[in-house]
C-alpha cells in the first residue's frame, strides 16, 4: 500500500462558502462544450473558434502515508494541434465553469518538464481549503487544477492530439 | 529482507537502532493500523515516533532491494556517510562509498521518500507509480545552516 490517489472533478454553479461545485470521482477528463464529467468529448465537441468549459480537477490523498509533499503539475507530453491552445492555473477558488477565456491562467500548450511544473499546495478540508500548505501529514487534497482548451478558426476538424497531464509528488 | 518478496515496492527501508530494528511493513502499514479508517499513517511514522525519543541511538537507515542495499551510516552521527552494497552475479559483494559528510553536523535526521507520478493520458486517468526512492540525511553545521544530502534510487 501507499497513498491512494483519487481524481475528482467539480462542475456546475459555485455554491457555499468556500465556494465549490458538485463533486464527482472521475476516470476520464475531457475538454468539452458541456460542463460535466460524464458526456464524451465526441458528443460535446468544442467547435473551431470556441473555448471548452473550464475543468476543475483535483486529487485526494488517502490510504497509507506519513506525509505527502512537493506536488507539481504540468503538461508533460503530446500536442493538441494547430489552432488549439491549452491554458491552466492552480487555485483554491472555485468559480462556475464557463467558456469565457480562463482568467489569470498560464499558457501550457507547450510541454514542460515536471520539475519546472506549477507548484500545487495541499489542504485537509478540500481543494478550496483556505490555508493550503506544501505538505500534509494526514488525508488531504490538492488545490484545483484548472484547465481549458481554447481554439481559433484555424483548428482542424476532428479529434485533437493526445496530451499527457502529470502530477508528481513525494510520499513516505 | 523477507518482507520484500511480498511487497509491491522495489525497495523497503530498515532502521537499525542500538536496541531495536524497525523494518518497513511490506504493505507500509503503521503498527497501529486501523482497517476502518480512510487514512492511516505509514510505517515511516513508527520510525519517526521511535527516533523522536531515541535520536542518538540510530546507527543506520537502509534502503534494501533484491540485489542492492543503500545505507545512510550514522554510527558516527556527526559525520554521516552513504554507501551502497551490490550483490554480484556469483554472490560476491561490491561496497561503494557514495558520499562522506565533510563538515561536522548536529541534529542529524533521516530523509526518506518515494517520488511518485499520477498521469492523465488522452483524458484517461492512470494509476500512480513510483518514479524513484530517495534517502539521505539533513543536519545543522556549526553555523546553524541546514545541510542535506540525498541519493535517488530508481
Amino acid at each position: 500500500m501507499a497513498a491512494t490517489t483519487t481524481w475528482y472533478e467539480q462542475n456546475g454553479t459555485a455554491t457555499g462558502s468556500p465556494a465549490h461545485g458538485t463533486e464527482s470521482t472521475i476516470s476520464s477528463c475531457d475538454w468539452k462544450s458541456v460542463d460535466d464529467s460524464t458526456t464524451s468529448r465526441a458528443s460535446a465537441p468544442v467547435l473551431a473558434g470556441a473555448n471548452s468549459y473550464d475543468k476543475y480537477i483535483y486529487l485526494k490523498f488517502s490510504g497509507t502515508f506519513n506525509q505527502v509533499s512537493a506536488v507539481k503539475f504540468a503538461h508533460t507530453a503530446g500536442t493538441l494541434g494547430t489552432g488549439i491552445s491549452l491554458k491552466g492555473k492552480i487555485t483554491s477558488t472555485y468559480t462556475t465553469p464557463s467558456t469565457t477565456a480562463l482568467g489569470s491562467s498560464t499558457d501550457i500548450t507547450s510541454t514542460t518538464a515536471i520539475g519546472s511544473g506549477a507548484s500545487v499546495l495541499l489542504g485537509t478540508t478540500g481543494p478550496n481549503d483556505a490555508s493550503p500548505a506544501a505538505s500534509q501529514t494526514s488525508q488531504c487534497y490538492t488545490q484545483y487544477i484548472v484547465t481549458q482548451v481554447q481554439t481559433t478558426s484555424s483548428a482542424n476538424a476532428g479529434d485533437s492530439g493526445t496530451v499527457t497531464l502529470t502530477v508528481q509528488y513525494n510520499e513516505n | 529482507m523477507r518482507n520484500l518478496e511480498k511487497s509491491k515496492f522495489k525497495y523497503l527501508w530498515r532502521a537499525n537502532f542500538v536496541k531495536r530494528t524497525i523494518t518497513q511493513h511490506y504493505e507500509d502499514k503503521y503498527s497501529r493500523y486501523n482497517p476502518d479508517a480512510e487514512w492511516n499513517p505509514s510505517s515511516f511514522r513508527d520510525f519517526q515516533n521511535y527516533f523522536n525519543n531515541h535520536s542518538g541511538e540510530l546507527l543506520s537507515f537502509e534502503l534494501v532491494g533484491k540485489d542492492k542495499k543503500y545505507t545512510v551510516d550514522l554510527s558516527r552521527p556527526w559525520c554521516p556517510i552513504i554507501y551502497s552494497d551490490e550483490e554480484g552475479r556469483w554472490g560476491s559483494e561490491t561496497h561503494t562509498l557514495l558520499h562522506r559528510e565533510k563538515r561536522p553536523l548536529s541534529n542529524v535526521r533521516i530523509i526518506y521518500y518515494r517520488n511518485m507520478e499520477a498521469t492523465i493520458i488522452d483524458g484517461v486517468v492512470g494509476e500512480p507509480r513510483v518514479l524513484s526512492y530517495v534517502i539521505g540525511y539533513q543536519g545543522l553545521d556549526k553555523n546553524g545552516n541546514n545541510r542535506q544530502k540525498t541519493i535517488t534510487v530508481i
